[in-house]
């Protein structure tokens, strides 16, 4: 008997997500399988498996994404644009080098 | 220089900010579109961490590090000539990174014993990231030496003609027995020498690459990629004009592909004295 | 991937599912087009006419190219960007476009193409990309304008592709516009760093959106007749050229004057129902024919270049694809 884990999609243009894993001896009684562990209440529209061996975890996911700042890489890094734009803004209206064309 | 910790991290930093500098070039061109997004992050990674030295080095210096990174003379840059090599076969390239990110975390390991506290810290969190880089460096170092006759030919090639640059990473620091005795240096430089080479040896042995390590660079054939302005120059031109020894990037004596190197990347720079960017 | 549960598609069945055999290629491909009308998403595996096949394929494979191909244009500022975050931050985003490229040649790939022979086709100019940003980088301006106004022309475009019919894409384009609207930022960052800094700055600015105003409207393409448009026809697309052009000035132009800084087409004002633009001696259609059709100023080097590199790294692709080895 092999693990495999079963995947699902709750409606077709949802990412495939984790759903659990079930117990079978091979793929076809792994598929007919998920269908009732997973899916009898109608959980999603469509159920992908996968034997649990052919699913391999990248090494030291902690390090993932940087561990030095990697900021500028994220919404976080620029957090303070919105206020930035305000106050340019404000500057240029002082300035009177702002246009208006209506 | 007269505080001595800033030499080893003029060395440090100006190595990864170089080398970083070289490898960022790549991001668009990698003919193979995953790769152009790993070498991509390692190049970041290269650059981020100069950053973080020379953040240390600031405190030292006085200047701020964007100052020190963009702003100085072309002869005040203390990288190792393998940092500054041209970007031209995708094979060279990863032949210097897998020389290269070997001798820096020999360094590495080395300088978590480091009396220098600031430094310290900074390396235990640069070990991290540069996990990463070995493994991808020795991923395509057993791809390579195993690969296709042509691949194993180039690579091999590349890194017979990157040795000699490479085993100048480990060249004597200004100040090197104050920093040794001061304990910034756990380790001197030649040991660093030693213990990389014994690694690398052992990993050339293994995939019959034995030649490497005894053999002068012959210049390779042809191969064309082009800079970072997308101006195309041939290997055959780059591997002739390489010193032989590899030697001098310590002292500030570069080889000529620094200078264009040092004026695409700082004009801007200069040309703009206290502008924010 | 296959779909093991089934050899065809559960959800094209109402009542003519049990007489598939019956069926006539003309009749499935009125009950697919009438299930893409009620909103329905055509997955990868799912049967499909080979027209929207091939005017799906064609589109991402267009969509990947530009991707990879405009990546290059503001890639010439990495190695001169004048501050080591900026080094950072614009190495990242570069390496974002290079990611949605491989995101979308993977889409591409799925619906029967293989990427070598994308490539093969991108390089031998045998199929297109957005030339309308092959134009050259003079300044660091350019890679403000490109950051923040071409990346959000591109935006307006992508955000009308999350309601396409193929699913895949959808999913590929919520997270490439979740991308995009980091760089925007990021490009805005650059820009207000420009305009509110030396005159040198603020100039060097002002030029950039002078140089790049034009291309921008070409991006949009003229005016044209939604009727006509295939992508509209198939869902692939979903609005007009002039649609798309104007949400890019509501976004855009009220924030560039806010700033003081003007666009250079004469004849741009807001009026009660939407924009005027293009005065008849500022658009250049001719220009826009000439570089749509693959002779953008710089299309053809930086095609070159990457002909260059492709071909000399053959080597590296035998890495791959099972040439033998050289040590047994």
């Amino acid at each position: 008997m092999d693990v495999y884990e079963v995947f699902q999609r709750r409606t077709h243009d949802d990412p495939l997500v984790h759903a659990g894993s079930i117990k079978a001896q091979d793929l076809e009684m792994a598929l007919i399988l998920a269908r009732e562990t997973h899916f009898r209440h109608g959980e999603g529209e469509e159920c992908w498996v996968v034997k649990r061996e052919d699913l391999h975890a990248v090494p030291n996911p902690e390090t993932m994404g940087g561990v030095t700042d990697r900021s500028y890489r994220r919404q976080d890094g620029y957090v303070g644009v919105g206020a930035k734009l305000k106050r340019v803004t404000e500057e240029m209206k002082k300035l009177g080098k702002s246009i208006t064309r209506e | 220089m007269s505080d001595p910790r800033a030499s080893l991290l003029f060395a440090l930093a100006d190595d990864e900010l170089i080398l970083g500098h070289r490898l960022s070039e790549w991001t668009g061109w990698v003919p193979y579109i995953e790769e152009d997004l790993a070498l991509s992050s390692i190049a970041q990674d290269e650059i981020a961490h100069a950053r973080m030295l020379l953040d240390i080095l600031s405190v030292i210096d006085g200047r701020d590090p964007d100052a020190l990174a963009l702003g100085r003379a072309p002869g005040e840059y203390r990288n190792a000539i393998l940092c500054e090599q041209p970007n031209t076969d995708f094979a060279f390239t990863l032949a210097c990174h897998w020389l290269y990110d070997h001798a820096d975390n020999v360094r590495l390991r080395a300088l978590q014993e480091s009396s220098f506290k600031e430094l310290r810290e900074a390396v235990a969190v640069m070990l991290l990231e540069e996990r990463y880089h070995l493994e991808h460096a020795d991923a395509w170092f057993r791809r390579l030496a195993d690969g296709p006759v042509d691949a194993r030919h180039r690579f091999g090639e590349a890194l017979a003609n990157a040795i000699g640059m490479a085993e100048a990473l480990f060249e004597p620091l200004d100040d090197e027995s104050v920093l040794v005795s001061e304990g910034i240096l756990p380790t001197g430089t030649e040991e660093w020498h030693d213990e990389w080479m014994a690694r690398i040896g052992g990993m050339l042995d293994e995939v019959g690459f034995d030649q490497v390590l005894t053999s002068q660079g012959e210049p390779e054939t042809g191969e064309m990629v082009p800079t970072s302005t997308g101006e195309i120059e041939s290997t055959e031109q780059i591997a002739r004009r390489v010193p032989s020894s590899g030697a001098g990037g310590r002292r500030g004596e570069h080889s000529e592909h620094f200078e264009p190197l040092w004026l695409e990347m700082t004009a801007l720079y200069r040309a703009h004295p206290g502008a924010r960017w | 991937m296959t779909r093991n549960a089934h050899t065809d598609d559960p959800r094209e069945s109402g009542e003519g599912a049990r007489y598939h055999v019956c069926v006539t290629y003309e009749e499935r491909t009125a009950r697919f087009k009438a299930r893409m009308d009620a909103g329905d998403k055509i997955e990868a595996g799912d049967w499909m006419p080979d027209q929207y096949r091939e005017a799906a394929l064609k589109f991402i494979e267009m969509h990947a190219n530009s991707e990879v191909m405009g990546a290059l244009p503001e890639r010439e500022w990495i190695p001169r960007a004048p501050s080591l975050r900026r080094k950072l931050s614009l190495t990242a985003k570069v390496q974002d476009e290079v990611g949605h490229a491989q995101i979308l040649y993977r889409i591409a790939e799925d619906l029967g193409k293989s990427r070598e022979a994308m490539f093969e086709d991108l390089i031998n100019g045998r199929t297109k990309f957005h030339n309308v940003f092959h134009y050259p980088t003079a300044s660091w301006g350019d890679v403000a304008v490109i950051g923040w106004l071409i990346d959000g022309a591109a935006l307006v475009t992508q955000r009308a592709l999350l309601d396409s019919s193929y699913a895949p894409y959808v999913r590929a384009m919520r997270r490439i516009c979740a991308e995009e609207s980091l760089h925007l930022r990021h490009g805005e960052d650059l820009m207000l760093e420009l305009v509110s800094g030396t005159d040198a700055q603020r100039a060097m600015f002002q030029d950039a959106v002078n140089r790049w105003w034009r291309p921008i409207m070409h991006f949009y393409g003229p005016p044209s007749n939604p009727e006509k448009d295939v992508l509209l026809y198939w869902g692939i697309k979903t609005k007009s050229n002039e649609e798309l052009r104007f949400e890019f000035f509501d976004t855009y132009v009220p924030k560039l004057w806010d700033v003081g800084i003007s666009a250079p087409d004469p004849a741009l004002r807001k009026t009660v129902d939407g924009w005027e633009w293009g005065a008849s001696d500022w658009v250049n259609w001719d220009e826009f024919w000439q570089v749509v059709r693959g002779n953008g100023p710089m299309t053809e080097t930086r095609l070159s270049w990457r002909r260059a590199v492709w071909n000399n790294h053959a080597w590296l692709r035998d890495v791959f694809s099972g040439v033998p080895r050289a040590v047994a």
